[in-house]
């Protein structure tokens, strides 16, 4: 037994000839944001449904809060699906009603915890309004509103921001954030790394169903060498000797910008120092760490790519 | 359990609060209201079918004379009896005219109760009686009109008629025909040839329109009949009995063992009886077939708009199926009730709904109405009517009416 909220190990899942989820095992910890990250069709949203029992996984097992997955387990959770998933014609308040009471409060806490919500998320003045009459943004946070009405131990959100404007983007973030630091456990699937990294200490990468990363955000950027970018009038070629570099790429035609790639715990300010030492005078240094999108893109795109080629 | 609940209510409130559900819960009773004012307004509306005859035997217009005599008077009595049943106190009737009643009762069932109503006087001698004994704020009793009416052929046209002259034949049914009341429109122009005999049973039969089977129904028994009569009187029977012979009809008493108190009579209680279940399973058919599309729609709307996600993300998919049936179990149950509930207060709307279309046949727009269906003595010929009928020669040309 361990004091995980989650544990998936060796799940798999199949459809048909297609094998939508390999081999796959992480964990989520008490009062953990996870970020689920991969490309369309790399089995984020099979996996998801799996841990929510909509999927019967086809080997592997799936621990919740200590205890071998079961019905008991559904209301403890919270769950915002990749598409808008409420009743059209329901009022906005009936539907995060109703989905409390599926989730097991009584009427009364239920209509408590709806009111409360609705007006955490300002959403007290659209309360009796039809789902079919909301914004794409405004019905985004009624649907996050039904997803946690119920107080879950566990939220998973699949793809929270697919298809908002970058107001409602932030809003969301925001709402997120705050469940967060309220300490629910978290799993967030996404496709922008901005908002995995802004929100998750965590993250894990699956590639064609299986899982290619499994780290804190700083090790995804780590697995990148860091790049230093220096804008001078002056040749620089001097650089590439300097203990660290790895390699240096000299200005394209029209530009005066040199790159340099560094080795693993190599300082970037030895470079802008040398240029001093030699007499140079840098009109630009840019040493800023890799963004987790260029992880993302190394680990799930190109390296998809090399090993393809 | 709870979740079961939750679910079938929804369904329930979802399903009876659609627009579908009200109008499939108001078809029964608006059946029973449109079906009953439909039954009055076509009594009163169906157009006047005028139709000639040339007799080339020289015998048997009397016999069609005297069909036509006998359904007018068949068709004022079921009328009468109709109106009487729901504006005259008929126990009143039974005490003080128990004859009047047996006519009245038999309008149904006996073919010779059109004789024998017109034997009694008619409307003319029975409408007095009953109106005396009519209830307060009975509606008043309109006679039918003549839905047959036959005209004779002009002079000129019989010989033109006899030789099959198709021109002639087609100037007949397509231009207004001089009778005493004025010009009519030509509905169906028969010719009884003059071999038409029981050998030769076969006349030819012109019409303007051939899926309208009035006339050649009412022409096929009139001739029949006239036939059976000339049969029997060749076989020694008199005109009285041969009229008998042909008026004979079968009544049918019912008897059940069980019935001990009654005698053994099958009551009319004992007919509910056995009627009741039948309109149940259909009336539960019905429900069925209408709440299972809708359960349909309800879950194809869940899948595609993903709510069934959530749904399963909540509670287990064999809750929901059963949610989701009790749901839809319950609105079944409540349209069948509101079906036979509301059924109930449309028997009575009905009666409303007659007296408005008495209302509509005898108010003065209604006449206009009635012409602009089909061209009769009142109007000119409308060349466009004409135009929409075409002129064919009946079927009977080429497999000719059998009699």
């Amino acid at each position: 037994m361990t004091g995980n909220v989650l544990d998936v190990a060796h799940l798999a899942k199949r459809y048909g000839s297609l094998t939508a989820v390999r081999d796959l095992t992480f964990t989520v910890e008490p009062g953990e944001v996870l970020g689920f990250l991969g490309p369309n069709g790399a089995g984020k949203t099979s996996t998801l449904r799996m841990i929510l029992g909509i999927l019967k996984p086809d080997a592997g097992t799936i621990r919740l809060f200590g205890q071998p997955w079961s019905m008991q387990m559904q209301p403890r959770i919270g769950y915002l699906p990749e598409e808008r998933g409420l009743y059209r014609g329901m009022k906005a308040a009936d539907a995060v009603a109703y989905f409390a009471r599926l989730k097991g409060l009584d009427s009364e806490r239920a209509r408590r915890g709806t009111d409360a919500m609705l007006e955490r998320l300002g959403l007290a003045s659209i309360a009796g309004q039809r789902i079919e009459s909301l914004s794409k943004g405004l019905a985004q946070k009624v649907q996050l509103a039904a997803a946690i009405a119920h107080a879950p131990d566990l939220l998973i959100l699949d793809e929270p921001f697919s298809g908002l404007d970058p107001l409602n983007q932030q809003i969301i973030e925001a709402i997120i954030a705050d469940e967060a630091r309220a300490g629910r456990s978290i799993i967030f699937s996404t496709h922008t790394m901005q908002h995995a990294e802004r929100l998750c200490r965590r993250v894990v990468i699956l590639r064609r169903g299986a899982k290619v990363f499994d780290g804190t955000v700083d090790a995804a950027r780590r697995l990148l060498p860091r790049r230093v970018r220096v804008e001078a009038a002056e040749n620089l070629s001097f650089l590439a000797e300097l203990a660290g570099v790895i390699s240096l790429a000299a200005p394209l035609p029209g530009s005066q910008v040199w790159e340099a790639v560094l080795a693993n715990g190599a300082e970037p300010l030895h470079l802008l120092a040398a240029c001093i030492a030699r007499g140079t005078k840098p009109i630009r240094f840019d040493a800023a760490e890799p963004t987790l999108h260029e992880a993302f893109m190394a680990v799930a795109g190109v390296r998809d790519a090399t090993a393809a080629a | 359990m709870n979740a079961i609940f939750l679910i079938a209510r929804r369904e329930f409130l979802q399903y009876v609060r659609t627009r579908g559900f009200i109008l499939t819960l108001l078809l029964v009773p608006g059946w029973v209201v449109i079906g009953g004012a439909l039954k009055h307004l076509f009594a009163h509306t169906d157009p006047v079918r005028y139709f000639a005859v040339v007799d080339e035997t020289g015998q048997y217009m009397p016999d069609i004379d005297r069909a036509l005599a006998d359904d007018r008077q068949q068709a004022s009595l079921g009328m009468l009896a109709d109106w009487a049943r729901n504006n005259v106190d008929l126990t009143a009737v039974a005490k003080a005219h128990p004859d009047v009643v047996d006519i009245l009762v038999a309008h149904g069932s006996d073919p010779a109760a059109g004789r024998s109503f017109a034997a009694h006087g008619g409307t003319a001698a029975l409408l007095p009686i009953l109106q005396s004994l009519a209830r307060a704020h009975a509606t008043p009793f309109v006679p039918p009109d003549p839905h047959l009416v036959r005209v004779d052929v002009p002079g000129a046209a019989v010989d033109a008629v006899r030789r099959h002259d198709f021109a002639a034949i087609k100037a007949l049914l397509e231009t207004p025909v001089s009778t005493s009341t004025g010009p009519v429109s030509l509905f169906a122009l028969a010719v009884i040839p003059g071999r038409f005999s029981s050998d030769s049973p076969r006349i030819d039969y012109w019409s303007r329109s051939q899926v309208e089977p009035t006339v050649q129904d009412f022409l096929r028994r009139a001739l029949e009949d006239g036939l059976r009569a000339r049969v029997a009187s060749a076989a020694g029977l008199d005109a009285g009995t041969a009229r008998k012979f042909l008026d004979m009809a079968v009544v049918l008493d019912r008897y059940s063992p069980a019935n001990a108190a009654s005698g053994g009579s099958v009551t009319q209680a004992d007919q509910i009886r056995i009627l009741f279940p039948c309109g149940v399973a259909l009336l539960t058919l019905l429900a069925i077939l209408s709440i299972a599309s809708m359960l349909l729609m309800a879950v194809m709307e869940e899948k595609s708009s993903r709510v069934i996600e959530m749904l399963l993300a909540s509670t287990s998919p064999q809750r929901l199926l059963v949610g989701k049936l009790v749901g839809a179990t319950a609105a079944a149950f409540v349209l069948m009730v509101g079906w036979i509930a509301t059924s109930n207060g449309a028997a009575s709307l009905r009666a409303v709904a007659s007296l408005i279309a008495w209302f509509l046949s005898a108010s003065k727009w209604f006449p206009a109405l009635r012409n602009a269906r089909m061209p009769s003595a009142d109007m000119p010929h409308s060349h466009t009517m004409c135009c929409a009928m075409s002129v064919a020669r009946s079927m009977s040309f080429d497999a000719p009416l059998v009699m």
